[in-house]
């Protein structure tokens, strides 16, 4: 069986498009570099998209704002339709929210959810370079996250100056449809203060998913953590420890964070038979972008 | 006795922001009035038990001493009110100020000014846009400011929308005539 396909988009000033293919391609995707700009016929071929992290164009008039309006978001809103598998990660995330692909609702596609300046308190911190840990609630709810366990705590790093969720109130009452990605203690204690909650998030949320479960927004990069050699030493964490006996060994070896691939891919196998039906559909409707 | 002082910041060279935001407006919300757009820094500095002029001259120590406010290599900045702009009649100035709901200030700036010079009580920051556009045939400015408020300033999806996010910001559109000086 042929490994499903997955394109990374990368916008002009991305810049974490490596690590993320590789971390796809070693779990069991054909993962390729798209620019912004590849014509629609090609990108429309894909069983998933990514975006990864960085400073699209340079976070000009906010994070994700400019991205957002670029036609390649039309293709990934005909793909959220089909049901594909999109991942946002960081600046991802951020193109997500303001392109109103998450949580979308209503499925009209309104911007319903803000990454705002990260907040210690009241107080504005600035970028964020550090490792936390999450965990996960109502796991069912999305395909990224089927494979974990509910209340596991997990380490992974942030990197973002605006990243703290602000989501619209009408939302706030939902919340339980959409699996979630919570920022805990390393007891997978979820703590609203700082350092736990690193950003000043709406309850505490790292990343989560839109109502359909087929598109997952995430702040922090489980492309940076789903290694045992990414594990720091330093972390108070039995992936650390692991790392240690893996490395005595001569080994390396991998994170649950493998689960998010891995959940993602078979899901993608599931469908693409459906998808690659569906994508003439598509092509014909637009040529190229 | 109070004096409170408003300084304008900008960027003197191309202001990318403006330049992506404006290719924004124009190509992807497909709003084709827009003739220029400009960015400011506002500052409003509120000082305790000084004169106005007094208040003016520690304002214009601290940019001479620090960079704190204007780092003088890239940018530039006005005190009080922004210079006389001069359009012609087919055109509508639009001034908008954009604040983050809730903390933006970075508490280094506000403890090294307020710890520096005990004078000063309270510094706020806005962002400020510029807009001329074209005025549309048979519009008045209320028409004006609504289309733009609706297809420019508040983003409500990819397609509306791109200064101003709705859930972690909020904006003024200011008057005119308190914001540029007359001569």
């Amino acid at each position: 069986m042929s490994k499903p396909r997955c394109g990374i988009i990368q916008f002009p000033g991305s810049n974490c498009e490596l690590e993320t293919q590789y971390a796809f391609q070693f779990f069991g995707w054909d993962a390729m570099i798209f620019r912004w700009n590849t014509p629609l016929d090609v990108l429309s071929k894909m069983d998933a998209y990514v975006l990864p992290g960085g400073f699209s164009y340079q976070d000009r008039v906010r994070a994700g704002a400019i991205a957002a309006k670029m036609e390649i978001m039309e293709l990934l809103i005909d793909a959220d339709k089909w049901g594909k598998p999109i991942l946002g990660i960081c600046n991802g995330c951020q193109i997500l929210a303001e392109a109103g692909v998450i949580p979308n609702t209503k499925g009209e596609y309104e911007l319903e959810a803000a990454l705002a300046p990260n907040t210690r308190g009241k107080e504005p911190i600035g970028f964020i370079c550090d490792w936390v840990w999450v965990t996960f609630k109502n796991t069912q709810k999305s395909l990224f996250t089927t494979l974990f366990n509910e209340g596991d705590a997990l380490p992974i790093p942030i990197n973002h100056g605006e990243g703290r969720f602000l989501l619209k109130k009408s939302i706030l009452d939902s919340i339980e449809s959409y699996s979630q990605i919570q920022f805990c203690t390393s007891k997978a204690e979820v703590l609203p203060s700082f350092p736990v909650n690193p950003n000043g998030s709406m309850l505490n949320l790292a990343g989560f998913s839109n109502k359909k479960g087929n598109v997952l927004a995430i702040m922090p990069h489980p492309e940076r953590a789903c290694f045992l050699k990414q594990i720091p030493f330093w972390i108070p964490d039995p992936l650390a420890d692991e790392k240690r006996e893996h490395f005595k060994k001569g080994e390396d070896g991998v994170t649950p964070w493998k689960n998010l691939f891995i959940g993602m891919r078979e899901y993608a196998l599931e469908n693409r038979e459906q998808w690659a039906r569906n994508t003439f559909h598509v092509i014909s409707r637009g040529g190229s972008l | 006795m109070r004096a409170s002082l408003r300084l304008f910041t900008y960027l003197k060279g191309i202001d990318l922001q403006c330049m992506s935001a404006s290719h924004a407006i124009e190509r992807f919300l497909h709003y084709p009035y827009l003739k220029k757009l400009s960015r400011f820094i506002l500052w409003h500095i509120h000082y305790e038990n000084v004169s106005r002029h007094e208040a003016l001259e520690s304002l214009k120590g601290i940019l001479e001493k620090s960079i704190v406010l204007v780092n003088p290599n890239k940018e530039g900045y006005y005190f009080d009110c922004l210079p006389p702009k001069r359009i012609d009649l087919n055109h509508n100035l639009v001034l908008i100020k954009v604040s983050q709901n809730e903390a933006f200030l970075d508490p280094h700036i506000e403890r090294f000014l307020i710890s520096g010079n005990n004078r000063i009580s309270k510094i706020e920051q806005a962002l400020l846009w510029e807009l001329i556009v074209t005025k549309p045939e048979g519009k008045d400015i209320a028409d004006v400011e609504k289309e733009l408020k609706e297809q420019v300033i508040l983003t409500t999806s990819r397609q509306k929308g791109i200064l101003v996010h709705p859930i972690s910001e909020s904006f003024d559109i200011l008057p005119i005539q308190d914001y540029y000086s007359k001569t």
